[in-house]
């Protein structure tokens, strides 16, 4: 990819992951490698880190999990730790040794074949070799361990499944971590337990790994990874789902996390609602109560306290009289004043409405892009599903990849464009950078409608020539706003303007 | 439900029955053996002593998996028992292991009788009283003692 592009790659392609240089931080054009997970994946790469340390070590796969937690779920360091200082690593998980940590210890294995046991918890007599303990010596039969590993993953507990035990003295509970046998035998031996139990681990992964994030869509179980910790960077995930992975909102690009963070509050708290009234109302003289003008003479009765006053110029009596017998027809300095004011917030006000009106407008188009996108998704499922039509077959499998591909860009560009009036808004205003922005992005507009009709055509008219066509040009043009935003940027940072700096500090790459 | 009274019920009700711990009486009640009257007898050198404390215990289906359920029915001024006769126990609750039993239930109850335990309250209100004057916190102990735990 491109350095000096913003856009991700990997666009149309069914792979998803891609490289994008980060918001913020053009200078140094720093490339932040992405890509998509399912649950499957997640999963498998736990494992694989899981298995690296267990084999080396021989430690029990929850002891493994557990210290992976702790660090982070960084393999290197934790094969490094183990080798230079296992006490530490051990200390790290509440426990005192290597072989404590590997399990070792008296008991730890299923007894004998021969002879009976009372079992701890049930205290019914059990063949030997129909219970297990662990290191910690404490026999339970097997029915007993399923009941109590049943019952802590349904919890919620996963993690922390250990001995059911107590001291005999204190009373205090057990806390010897249950060995592989018990989760072999009792977790992965019955698929609702396991499935709960693999969820339960696949969510502690992502939450105490900084480098993986959810997808923040409602409902979707897809994660996105990243070499570059906190980037601000725009990501998609296996559901087609665009968004960025340091504010986990809807992608936003070419507006800023903090802007997109503002300007949402901004629109919340409804700061419109105050503008109008400061555009279309005045404050009693005497109450303050604001009011509305709503025809008629200049007179006002006041509704709240019964006063009456001149719209005009604010000359306030307990009787209508005088207000009809004055004249204000003169310009006060004072009086300017406050029209000035007035004018400034009207002004503020339509300002705000243009950019808000044209956010909306994308944002319900967004809407309908992103459905576009999903249904055309299946599309490419379905036609390679359908066994009718013989060689046509291929025919219309590539005509649904164009044409899902096409969506796609659609959906990108639509975001872009719903977010770009986010950063125009905050944008300083009459310099040379904003005009060629605002050129970028109304040609971007144009060509997004004639995307957005061409692909929304009845199926039989579809041209994809002609889909794909404007899919590019769309594509093109995104790729040119984004670089005016970032040249802009620069620029301005070159010239001393004020550069919001999304993060401090060096920040830590890892491999994917 | 009495019909498939698992053995370690029937095991541990023989025992209590047959052993007491002392100062301690536990009966099943006799429509239902998984719930039981409890008496514990204030310990000697507390603000209890003398008193006779009624309690009901109960074992859940999920006995011995889940801790059973206790309850003080008799009125008592600690900090880690509320108005409704709940009690704030570790082993109660997320400390519980199903190797524990009722017995070892009812004599941590007693200890916590004869060792309150303000910093880890239940009832606020008690347990600043214990904390702010602890000797008169325990004059009321006994008072409430002799009012609600003393027979006629």
């Amino acid at each position: 990819m491109d350095e000096s592009s913003s856009v991700q790659s990997g666009s149309g392609s069914g792979s998803r992951s891609g490289s994008a240089a980060l918001e913020g931080d053009r200078r140094t054009a720093v490339v932040v490698e992405w890509r998509a997970l399912t649950a499957e994946e997640l999963d498998e790469a736990l494992a694989g880190k899981v298995r690296k340390v267990t084999q080396v070590f021989a430690l029990p796969r929850l002891v493994a999990l557990r210290v992976l937690q702790r660090y982070r779920y960084e393999t290197d360091r934790v094969v490094e730790a183990l080798v230079s200082r296992p006490e530490a690593v051990a200390a790290s998980v509440g426990l005192t040794s290597l072989d404590e940590l590997q399990g070792a210890g008296p008991g730890s294995e299923t007894g004998p074949a021969d002879g009976d046991v009372v079992c701890g918890v049930c205290y019914c007599e059990v063949a030997m070799n129909e219970s297990h303990t662990l290191r910690c010596g404490h026999r339970f039969c097997y029915a007993c361990w399923r009941i109590h590993v049943e019952m802590e993953v349904r919890e919620g507990r996963a993690a922390g499944l250990a001995c059911m035990g107590s001291d005999a003295v204190s009373n205090a509970r057990c806390s010897v971590g249950v060995d592989d046998f018990v989760v072999e035998r009792f977790v992965l031996g019955k698929a609702r337990v396991a499935g709960r139990y693999k969820r339960f681990l696949r969510e502690s992964y992502v939450s105490g790994n900084p480098y993986i994030k959810w997808c923040p869509f409602e409902g979707c179980e897809c994660a996105v990874e990243v070499d570059l910790h906190d980037a601000a960077v725009s990501v998609e995930c296996h559901a087609g789902h665009l968004w960025c992975y340091r504010c986990s909102h809807e992608a936003h690009v070419p507006a800023s996390c903090e802007q997109v963070k503002t300007w949402l509050t901004e629109v919340r708290e409804e700061s419109a609602n105050d503008n109008w009234i400061v555009v279309n109302t005045k404050a009693c003289p005497k109450c303050g109560v604001a009011t509305e003008k709503n025809g008629g003479c200049n007179r006002i009765g006041c509704a709240k306290c019964s006063i009456h006053w001149c719209w005009l110029c604010g000359i306030s009596s307990p009787t209508p009289e005088l207000i009809y017998s004055h004249g204000c027809g003169k310009f006060e300095e004072e009086q300017s004043e406050t029209i000035q004011t007035r004018k400034t917030a009207a002004a503020e006000m339509a300002r705000f409405t243009h950019y808000a009106d044209r956010y909306n407008n994308h944002h319900v188009s967004r809407e309908f892009a992103q459905k576009l996108a999903a249904s055309l998704g299946n599309m490419i499922t379905s036609s390679s599903s359908s066994t009718t039509g013989g060689g046509s077959s291929e025919m219309r499998r590539t005509m649904a990849e164009q044409l899902a591909g096409a969506a796609k860009a659609h959906l990108r560009a639509r975001t872009a464009l719903k977010w770009s009036y986010v950063f125009g808004f905050y944008c300083r205003r009459g310099t040379r950078q904003l005009e060629l922005f605002e050129f970028t992005q109304e040609a971007l507009a144009k060509e997004v409608e004639q995307l957005a009709s061409a692909l929304e055509d009845d199926e039989d008219n579809v041209e994809p020539a002609d889909v794909v066509r404007l899919a590019h040009l769309v594509e093109h043009r995104l790729d040119g706003m984004q670089r005016t935003v970032a040249e802009g940027m620069q620029m301005a940072a070159e010239s001393g303007g004020v550069q919001e700096s999304s993060e401090a500090g060096p920040r830590k790459r890892r491999r994917l | 439900m009495s019909a498939s009274l698992p053995k370690r019920i029937v095991k541990e009700t023989q025992k209590l029955l047959s052993a007491p711990p002392p100062g301690i009486s536990a009966t099943p009640h006799e429509d239902n053996l998984r719930y039981f009257r409890v008496m514990i007898a204030g310990p000697s050198a507390s603000a209890y002593e003398g008193g006779i404390f009624v309690l009901e215990l109960f074992l859940t289906d999920s006995y011995p998996m889940a801790a059973p359920k206790v309850r003080f029915l008799t009125k008592i001024y600690h900090p880690n028992v509320d108005k409704l006769g709940r009690i704030c126990l570790d082993i109660l609750k997320d400390r519980w292991s199903p190797a524990l039993q009722i017995r070892t239930v009812l004599l941590s109850i007693q200890a916590l009788l004869s060792a309150p335990n303000p910093d880890d309250p239940l009832a606020n209100d008690v347990a600043e009283h214990w904390k702010s004057d602890e000797a008169d916190a325990i004059r009321t102990a006994g008072e409430w003692t002799r009012m609600y735990a003393m027979p006629e």
